[in-house]
């Protein structure tokens, strides 16, 4: 349990980390349907940060806070490095709910079902910012693992 | 006469432990246990990913730009079958998965990718571990073509 426990935990702090990510690159991008995408990205990220939370406490845990400080993977300074940041961060949320799916148990039947549906959703908009970066190659055959 | 097959059956031979281990030294040697055959949502999952890949190779004339759902779904079926693989025994017989609808238009293929992301879902949900987190992640792509079809 405990493995789920932790994995259920990296998710959050995944979900922490984009809320932030999107803090930074969102005022890096120029078109406006672009800041529409990261501003309902981040909205949709919040949620599931609240809903995540709230599911912990249920189950007599401390949610882990978000971090003081998130180091960019690289620097992010114009529309194309935030559009490849988001992917980044999507694609972090994708691989740690993907990771709770793997260590839960068949008796962790709900936490399974909003993983794979944080799993979709992840994809989803990775897919949608990828289709700005790289348009012939908008999908990935395997989200949560690969970028 | 009772046989040994009968009272495997009723599990009597489980109830006459005590019995049992007392002439132990009578009894013939137990067969080791059949090796565990792989998931048969492994095997649903594969054909239904094979039938993928022809539905939009029949479509890949008129649409290139499917090039990438076509490359997708061919990688969830080697890793389907990579998986399948791993297991000593074969999978069962193929009884369960429904093919998706035979794909000409763009609402067909989309209604194709719907149809196995649900699919794959819940054949992710019935398993445990790494062949869950497989077809957790093949679900999310297959999303992800169905809103690319739009």
């Amino acid at each position: 349990m405990n493995a789920v426990l932790d994995a259920w935990q990296a998710a959050l702090a995944a979900e922490h980390a984009a809320i932030a990510g999107y803090d930074v690159l969102g005022p890096r991008l120029a078109d406006a349907s672009q800041v529409t995408l990261a501003r309902d990205s981040q909205q949709a990220h919040r949620e599931l940060r609240d809903a995540t939370s709230a599911r912990l406490i249920a189950a007599g845990q401390s949610p882990v806070p978000a971090a003081a400080d998130y180091p960019l993977p690289f620097p992010v300074t114009d529309p194309a490095a935030a559009q490849r940041f988001a992917i980044k961060l999507e694609s972090a949320c994708a691989a740690a709910w993907r990771y709770l799916i793997s260590v839960a148990d068949a008796s962790s039947r709900s936490v399974r079902t909003d993983a794979q549906q944080a799993l979709t959703d992840s994809a989803l908009r990775a897919m949608r910012w990828r289709r700005l970066v790289t348009p012939t190659r908008a999908t990935v055959a395997f989200p949560g693992i690969q970028q | 006469m009772i046989t040994r097959r009968a009272l495997l059956g009723t599990g009597l031979v489980v109830a006459a432990g005590g019995i049992g281990a007392a002439v132990a030294g009578l009894q013939p040697r137990r067969r080791p246990p059949a090796p565990p055959a792989a998931p048969r949502q492994l095997s649903d999952a594969l054909a239904r990913e094979q039938s993928l890949v022809a539905n939009v190779d029949a479509a890949l004339a008129a649409r290139p730009e499917l090039r990438q759902v076509r490359d997708d779904h061919a990688a969830h079926a080697a890793a389907l079958r990579q998986a399948i693989t791993r297991y000593p025994a074969p999978a069962p017989p193929l009884v369960s998965a429904a093919p998706p609808p035979a794909a000409g238009t763009t609402a067909q293929l989309r209604a194709g990718e719907l149809a196995a992301a649900r699919a794959a879902a819940a054949e992710s949900a019935a398993l445990t571990g790494a062949d869950a987190a497989l077809l957790a992640s093949i679900s999310a792509s297959e999303a992800t073509h169905a809103e690319l079809l739009t």
